[in-house]
């Protein structure tokens, strides 16, 4: 044996052993703030392992009806009448991430309770029966991804948020594999259809009759020919109508392109803007249930062309179902904009408060005459679509084309107490289409009162 | 102070009545007994109950001792070995209370047999001469041809956790392979004593007969250990450059002909089976590498693996364990066999991981002084050379475990000496530190030990 070969070999070993007691203090986060994704790792570890041990929290309706609830420590509890509630509820999974409420509040549902280990039980402002028949609308319609909101005018509750996709239904109890990736396959199958933003179509004309209510416009008459020209450019009626004499109400209620091309232009790029953002449109939204967010082009340098477009709905305006439903509910609510909430209480099993919805006005958005304009010419314009019900409903239809052939159909209605949206997107219906599912969710609203 | 002073002027500190050289099997007991209480309590505070274990530990290292003290081994290597042992013991009841007799009974299956391998080693040792060419070639190609036939036997049979490597004894199973790191230590002493010539190529020989039936029996762990072993026999025996040459030659050449082959099955009908052959060695190789290239990219995306494969399992243990350890319950899972380190570093953290690294590091550069030293060469060249083999074999058997667990080198998971359950664990280390301890004799065997404090002193050396 060669000594010095051996005395090598001990120095190469202690070498080797210092280097990988330096390794693991690096990687195994013994030293906190020496390798920041050691620590992230280890808390994400850590948090799995909490997670193992407690039993989500439940999750309840406005009745204490329960939505989910957990029998076994470390998984999601099962979701009853789950397909109505699914979207929303979502899950939450080490193996296919998370999604819905269950992301929003995995901490609370998931910090257990000392004595029960037991996540915090959360109680929505949703009305199950509601919810329920609300799906079974959209889950009629065989294209595209729907959903339904309804909101209560007064408080800005959410009553119900349904979601659907005509493409694949995923059953979020049992989550496998293949049906994640299957969804997965499925353009924008995890986005929330409340969140996606499309153009908005001839609903947009309620918030153009806000301004042309508001400059004292609404009584005064357009001769509609069938054609509007801005800097050369034609805008023509869906179907090529032309109606003749036409104000406010005329128009909201046959959907005149004609009219609200030229009263924008009328009205000027800059009270339009100055409208739309008093409704919200343009900005982010964080709402307890996920974030919205819109855009508009009505900036100061717009050409008249485009103008003219966005105050029908052709322009490059993009906005969600539930910036449509909250514009709804403003008019609804005699012009006090209310941030939907979808989270009544959540409370921990030893009684602690954690969090609780209240209502709260994110914007005044015009003044009560004006709204009063705006609001008799969309309750004008329910009766005009014939929808009958025990109280007065304003309504307004959205088909905005989407290039191949088919629509986003979209139905914005309201009563004096609820806001109901409907929205269907890639279907060839137009959002006409749309009001007997609403009126249904209607006539069920005033079964509860 | 007075008065204290005179409360104390009767009082003389004990002589320590024990001579720890002389009297080493009572100074082993004495420390091995605190040893067990201590780890006894340290069990306690993690969360068993039960006190079923205390007895086997003490009377597996008592009897232990009296081997090691019977044949005069050092002291330290000695404590060494009681420590890592109990840790073991003390580790498995932490971890797995349930299986306590189960794992003792494992464990003095394991003694024995070791026993019985080393009664077969110092009989081969005897009848060996290593003046012969004749003997070497004999024990060498004897050496190969069990190999080949347990590599063909173990095939056929049925395969468990995916490796083809077991052997049953009633309820308990021995992983044969194990077996194949002791008899490359054997071959490779047998090499190196005998006055054969191209050392390197006769070792190269079984080297990759060894790779070839370890990746047939799906044993990765051992082959990793007979891989590094090879190495550093080659490098402290000063043949690693020669090695390195022919492998670099056969494997040109072998490549070359691989590529030929291939080339012309595709262009010359009549040459299929020539093709074929190369086809399915170029098979074979393809496996290899994909097998290690599975093992490597595990490795880097260790983070991204499901948690229930072992290894990303260990990983997160670690994690949990912190400095000082954890009584989560989330198991690492067949903890007992080959994640046993990171285990440890889950239920007692990594501080108690780093004391157990020490003694194994301790024991190696103690043992390995003493091998070194010529006047430890008690027993003949051929013994000191099996025992500085098999004490690297050893030491590379604790390291490998320690950074593979750790992921700290790709990952595989392997049994940890002394600290694993499991026969086969349990009998190749125990028959590596039998082997050590006796080439490490510091007195001669079954000499009377002499407890008496007044026991002359004599000028008798202590080494034979």
């Amino acid at each position: 044996m060669n000594k010095k070969r051996i005395s090598v070999l001990l120095n190469v070993c202690l070498v080797l052993l210092g280097v990988w007691v330096c390794y693991c203090t690096w990687s195994f986060a013994y030293i906190k703030g020496l390798n920041p994704k050691a620590d992230e790792i280890k808390i994400e570890i850590l948090e799995d392992d909490v997670i193992r041990n407690t039993y989500e929290g439940s999750i309840l309706d406005s009745k204490g009806n329960i939505i989910s609830y957990a029998v076994k420590k470390g998984t999601n509890g099962g979701v009853i009448d789950h397909e109505c509630y699914q979207r929303l509820v979502g899950f939450s999974s080490a193996a296919y991430g998370k999604s819905g409420l269950r992301s929003l509040y995995r901490d609370e549902l998931w910090t257990p309770d000392k004595k029960t280990s037991k996540g915090a039980t959360i109680r929505l402002t949703t009305n199950s029966d509601i919810q329920s028949i609300a799906y079974e609308e959209i889950n009629s319609y065989t294209e595209g991804e729907s959903c339904a909101i309804v909101l209560e005018n007064k408080t800005g509750k959410v009553i119900a948020l349904a979601s659907a996709n005509a493409a694949y239904n995923l059953d979020y109890n049992n989550l496998t594999e293949d049906s994640v990736k299957k969804a997965n396959s499925i353009e924008g199958f995890f986005l929330n259809p409340w969140q996606a933003k499309h153009a908005p179509g001839s609903v947009i004309k309620a918030v153009t009759g806000i301004a042309i209510a508001e400059k004292g416009y609404s009584e005064e008459v357009y001769y509609d020919s069938g054609v509007e020209t801005v800097d050369g450019h034609d805008f023509h009626n869906f179907g090529n109508y032309n109606y003749e004499n036409v104000a406010l109400v005329g128009g909201m209620q046959n959907s005149v392109n004609t009219y609200f091309a030229h009263m924008g232009m009328k009205v000027g790029s800059y009270i339009l803007r100055d409208v739309h953002e008093r409704l919200l449109i343009g900005k982010t939204l964080e709402l307890d249930f996920g974030t919205i967010s819109s855009e508009h082009n009505l900036d100061k340098d717009i050409s008249k062309t485009n103008i003219a477009a966005s105050a029908f709905g052709q322009g490059k305006l993009l906005i969600t179902p539930m910036n449509i439903a909250m514009i709804a509910q403003s008019i609804a609510n005699d012009g006090i904009m209310l941030k939907p909430y979808i989270v009544e209480s959540i409370i921990t099993d030893s009684g602690k408060v954690l969090q609780e919805g209240k209502k709260e006005a994110v914007s005044e958005v015009s003044d009560k005459k004006t709204i009063s304009v705006i609001k008799n010419a969309l309750l004008e314009t329910g009766i005009h679509y014939k929808i009958n019900s025990k109280r007065k409903i304003g309504a307004k239809t959205g088909s905005a084309q989407l290039g191949n052939g088919l629509n986003r159909a979209t139905f914005m209605s309201f009563n004096e107490d609820y806001t109901v949206v409907i929205c269907v997107n890639n279907t060839s219906k137009r959002g006409s289409a749309l009001k007997e599912s609403a009126l249904r969710i209607f006539d069920a609203l005033e079964k509860i009162k | 102070m007075d008065k204290i002073k005179k409360l104390f002027s009767g009082f003389k500190i004990p002589e320590i009545p024990l001579d720890f050289r002389r009297n080493g099997l009572a100074a082993g007991l004495t420390v091995h007994i605190v040893a067990c209480v201590l780890l006894s309590l340290f069990a306690f505070a993690k969360g068993v109950e039960s006190t079923d274990f205390i007895l086997p530990i003490v009377l597996i290292g008592a009897f232990f001792l009296l081997y090691a003290q019977c044949v005069g081994c050092n002291m330290i290597m000695v404590l060494c070995i009681s420590l890592l042992m109990n840790v073991g013991t003390v580790t498995l009841v932490v971890l797995q209370p349930e299986k306590v007799s189960g794992v003792v009974d494992e464990l003095w299956l394991a003694t024995v047999l070791a026993i019985i391998v080393t009664a077969v080693f110092s009989f081969i040792e005897k009848r060996f001469k290593t003046d012969s060419n004749k003997h070497a070639f004999f024990l060498m190609g004897a050496i190969w041809i069990v190999t080949v036939i347990l590599t063909v036997l173990l095939r056929l049979g049925d395969g468990t956790n995916g490796t083809y490597a077991w052997l049953y004894f009633g309820d308990h199973q021995l992983q044969v392979t194990s077996l194949f790191v002791p008899a490359f230590v054997l071959y490779e002493t047998v090499l190196y004593v005998s006055p054969l010539k191209n050392k390197h190529i006769f070792s190269l020989i079984y080297m990759f007969t060894l790779a070839g039936s370890l990746f047939i029996c799906n044993e990765l762990g051992t082959l990793i250990i007979i891989f590094f072993l090879w190495i550093i026999n080659m490098l402290v025996f000063g043949e690693l450059a020669n090695s390195l040459k022919v492998i670099g030659i056969f494997g040109g050449l072998g490549g070359i002909a691989i590529g030929i082959c291939a080339i012309a099955k595709s262009r010359v009908n009549h040459l299929t089976e020539l093709g074929e052959t190369a086809g399915s060695l170029t098979m074979f190789l393809s496996q290899v590498f994909s097998k290690i290239s599975k093992r490597i990219t595990e490795w880097i995306n260790i983070k991204e693996l499901p948690e229930y494969e072992q290894s990303a399992k260990a990983w997160r243990g670690i994690f949990r364990g912190g400095l000082l350890g954890t009584n989560n319950e989330v198991a690492i899972g067949h903890e007992i066999y080959d994640y046993t380190f990171a285990a440890i570093l889950q239920r007692m953290g990594f501080l108690f991981g780093l004391i157990i690294v020490f003694l194994y590091v301790l024991f190696f550069f103690t043992a390995l002084k003493k091998l070194s030293d010529k006047g430890y060469r008690t027993i003949s060249t051929f013994s000191n050379i099996f025992a500085v083999g098999s004490l690297i074999a050893f030491f590379v058997s604790s390291i490998i475990p320690i950074f593979t667990n750790t992921a700290f080198f790709p990952l595989i998971g392997v049994s940890l000496p002394l600290i694993s359950s499991g026969v086969s664990s349990g009998l190749i280390s125990r028959f590596f530190i039998f082997v050590v301890i006796l080439s490490c004799k510091e007195r001669l065997l079954f000499k009377p030990i002499n407890f008496s404090k007044s026991r002359k002193k004599t000028n008798e050396p202590l080494v034979r």
